[in-house]
């Protein structure tokens, strides 16, 4: 399927339509009126239709379609359309079923699931307890050196108990199981990876099917039509297209040419706010959290005072003013409101305070000032542009800021390679806070950038993320955002919001806390 | 000539050897390790060592040189990093979006170029002249991703004439196809199409005082009759060569257009390669686009002698 499947676009029935239009523009025909009332929330309105297809432009293309490997955020987007997890993620933060209809703990390390009988593998293979041991098992064992092996380290296997019915051994407690259940792993059938290189052809259980990948192009999904949630889906088909532009992707909307947007260059937005009729978009959550990695395993930031003094010295509201045009949240923490995980704790609050600020640099012996480097990926301007107002910030107390745009190949190899001070960042995974702070600021990630290394840090995470319980996780939470916010060497300055942005007849679509693009309950008006 | 078509082939080979050493050279000079590049966050030890190790990136340099020239002597390009997808299979899927974006600019830009430079050497110093000279400059002053974006907003935005981007292949389309790429060709054709006009202007303006064609018109042929009879072939040398050089620049600078317009070509590939380190991707692209650079230019000769007979006997 290509551009031609444009229901207001240039395939058959509409060049008669293109015809008539070069005549109305002979005969001095004008542009469409802009203006109008401020948009409406985009939420779902109707009944939901039957049919249609849904032209989706992403961010960036997909590249691997195996979610053992997870690699990109733009395949997830895909294949989560293909494949099923046990649990999702509701967007008020909340697990619901999926393949898992229930759940219940037996102890404190190992938990039962309850599976559905009713769902059945695109290749026609039928569901069962088997698929979800293999999947996992797949996952676990180190000879096949999948990337996602590293998340679920405290599984220690899982085993199916009855048809439908599997059981998860843990070697220890483990708070975010259902955080990285939810986010993480889509289950897999033994006989579809040996059918199809599941890198190229993915088979799930999902609401679509894969149908082709037209390499830098497009991939189209179609319904499936035996998906386990009767009715669902209600598209005939979904487009996927990665435009690298977000003007180009806008003109699209505009056009037609997509009727959904993941983004759009944030200053526009107060512009398209007032175009109802042309498009809408959904309402903006905070999923997305933007930060500042300060180097802790070398001078100068392996003195904590000076980490603190650049987290007093910077104002988060002006960066998100200039830079982000107010489409982040001002925060100083990974999951702000409505995440069930906020907090509100900000141990710099009334900040900036430059005295303070100086007043440390001074008890560090760095009154004389300090200069520093800011690496970033020049493929991220907004990035860039707030090293820029960091670095206009940090002359208010003496501090020099280099601001190095690298492009990504030598970026990661920098950071990679610890050679930078301060770097900006943003991270994708916040269903549950631990898999922000874990990776980032635990002794023995492979994701601690920072190599911020501290005993009492580790203790923290280690027992964040070990206590069964959500409860005394939530209650212990707070203090460990605290802690991070005085001790750590990140410095969380904003969470971008997420919105997608549509044509006025493209309704349930939501962002969610997994970032997932689910289209199973969208339809078109 | 088909001599001189085999010589000329002949002498492609060592050309394109040279040409992938320095490529090969170029890439491994350029800061960045690829494993990480390609692996981004996800670049743990591991993972660095275990990709290193796939593609032979372990080895000495001239090793692997000497491995991916063996393979690409047998025809097979390798794998991509990113994907581990047959490189040969990457080129072959995109070359002809690239090939038909690169032929449909190069007729807009003749068929602008030319007849701009003719009326404008035709009729020197007048009007006509004045207007296709100034026209001539802001085409050459456009960039092409400024033209690329003001034509979407102007003919698909605004007027809803043409769409703003998208590939529709040929066979599945003809009609849609050549939709689809009309503004891509149109963009990539208006600056080149000011430089042939120039170059027309000037090429008609030293054959408009040949003396053959005072003799044309000491007989009392018409202007028009002499511009297209006596003039036009013998400008048209110049015109062919330009238009060659042209062709070969567009078949690897159309990375601006195919990412305005969204297009599955080889220069958005070759150029994503390159900021992935993706050094398989990017050796094969370029040696694939070098290629067809030096057969375009054997094209451009082999035209010559078709044009000018006293081409053939040199």
């Amino acid at each position: 399927m290509t551009d031609r499947d444009r229901p207001t676009g240039f395939g058959q029935s509409t060049r008669r339509e293109w015809l008539t239009r070069v005549g109305g523009l002979a005969a001095g025909a004008g542009l469409a009126a802009l203006g109008g009332p401020a948009a409406r929330p985009a939420w779902a309105q109707g009944q939901p239709k039957r049919g249609g297809i849904l032209r989706v432009a992403t961010v960036d293309k997909p590249v691997n379609m195996d979610p053992g490997f997870a690699q990109l955020y733009s395949s997830l987007q895909v294949y989560q359309n293909v494949y099923n997890k046990l649990v999702y993620v509701d967007e008020t933060g909340q697990f619901v079923p999926g393949l898992a209809k229930s759940w219940k703990a037996d102890g404190e390390k190992a938990w039962v699931f309850d599976l559905v009988d009713n769902a059945v593998f695109h290749n026609g293979e039928p569901f069962t307890a088997k698929d979800v041991a293999f999947t996992f098992n797949r996952l676990l064992d180190a000879k096949n050196k999948l990337p996602m092996r590293v998340f679920f380290s405290p599984v220690e296997g899982v085993e199916a108990i009855g048809s439908h019915q599997v059981r998860f051994s843990l070697s220890r407690p483990f708070g975010p199981l259902f955080a990285m259940l939810s986010q993480a792993t889509e289950i897999v059938n033994e006989k579809a990876l040996a059918e199809k290189d599941p890198k190229l052809f993915p088979i799930g259980t999902g609401p679509y099917r894969f149908a082709e990948w037209v390499k830098d192009d497009h991939i189209t999904l179609e319904r499936w039509d035996k998906y386990f949630r009767p009715g669902r889906p209600y598209l005939d088909r979904i487009i996927f297209q990665a435009p690298a532009d977000d003007t180009v992707r806008l003109t699209g909307l505009q056009t037609g040419r997509y009727n959904w947007i993941q983004t759009v260059p944030p200053q526009r937005i107060p512009e398209l706010e007032r175009l109802p009729r042309e498009m809408k978009s959904s309402p903006g959550r905070p999923y997305f959290p933007f930060y500042l990695m300060l180097n802790a395993s070398r001078p100068p930031f392996n003195d904590k005072r000076l980490r603190q003094a650049i987290a007093w010295t910077i104002d988060r509201s002006e960066i998100v003013k200039l830079v982000y045009f107010d489409t982040h949240v001002v925060t100083a923490e990974p999951t702000p409101e409505p995440s069930p995980w906020a907090t509100g704790v900000n141990a710099h609050k009334g900040g900036p305070d430059l005295a303070r600020a100086k007043q440390l640099l001074a008890d560090a012996g760095k009154s004389g000032g300090l200069n520093l480097t800011y690496l970033v990926k020049s493929q991220v301007p907004v990035l860039v542009k707030t090293g820029e107002i960091l670095r206009e910030q940090l002359k208010k107390v003496g501090i020099t800021l280099d601001v190095r745009p690298l492009e990504s190949g030598q970026y990661f190899e920098e950071l990679v390679g610890k050679k930078f001070d301060v770097a900006g960042g943003y991270w994708s995974v916040t269903v549950d806070p631990d898999m922000f702070y874990y990776p980032m600021q635990h002794s023995s990630s492979a994701w601690n950038f920072c190599g911020f290394k501290s005993e009492e840090a580790d203790r923290r995470l280690d027992a964040f993320r070990f206590t069964s319980s959500p409860a005394a996780r939530k209650k212990m939470y707070p203090e460990l955002v605290r802690w991070f916010q005085e001790e750590g060497s990140l410095v969380v300055f904003s969470n971008e919001l997420q919105r997608y942005w549509m044509k006025p007849n493209v309704q349930g679509s939501a962002p969610l806390s997994s970032l997932e693009l689910r289209f199973e309950d969208t339809w078109l008006n | 000539m088909i001599l001189y078509g085999v010589r000329r082939l002949a002498l492609a080979v060592p050309l394109l050897l040279g040409m992938s050493v320095l490529i090969f050279a170029l890439m491994r000079l350029v800061p960045g390790d690829p494993a990480i590049a390609v692996l981004g966050y996800k670049a743990t030890p591991e993972g660095i060592r275990a990709l290193r190790e796939a593609f032979h990136l372990d080895e000495p340099v001239p090793q692997q040189y000497l491995r991916w020239l063996g393979a690409a002597a047998r025809g097979d390009l390798g794998h991509d990093f990113r994907q581990n997808e047959p490189i040969g299979r990457m080129i072959l899927d995109r070359l002809p979006v690239t090939l038909e974006l690169t032929l449909l600019a190069a007729l807009c830009t003749t068929l602008i170029g030319v007849p701009l430079g003719l009326l404008a050497g035709g009729r020197r110093g007048g009007a006509a002249d004045r207007a296709a000279l100034a026209v001539g400059l802001v085409g050459v002053s456009i960039p092409d991703f400024w033209l690329g974006i003001m034509l979407i907003l102007v003919l698909s935005l605004g007027a809803g004439l043409l769409p703003s981007g998208g590939w529709v292949p040929f066979a599945e389309s003809p009609m849609d196809n050549l939709i689809h790429l009309t503004l891509p060709a149109l963009t990539l054709a208006v600056s080149r199409a000011a430089v042939l006009g120039r170059l027309t202007r000037a090429a008609v303006l030293d054959i408009m005082h040949r003396s053959f064609v005072q003799y044309a018109r000491a007989k009392g042929l018409g202007e028009r009759a002499i511009l297209f009879r006596h003039v036009l072939p013998n400008a048209a040398i110049p015109i062919v060569t330009v238009v060659g050089l042209q062709v070969g620049y567009m078949l690897g600078g159309a990375i601006v257009v195919e990412m305005i317009f969204t297009l599955p070509g080889l220069g958005r590939m070759t150029m994503d390669a390159v900021l992935e380190r993706n050094y398989p991707v990017v050796q094969s692209a370029v040696l694939v686009i070098g290629a067809m650079f030096m057969l375009v230019n054997l094209a451009t000769d082999v035209l010559y002698g078709a044009i000018d007979p006293r081409a053939r006997r040199r």
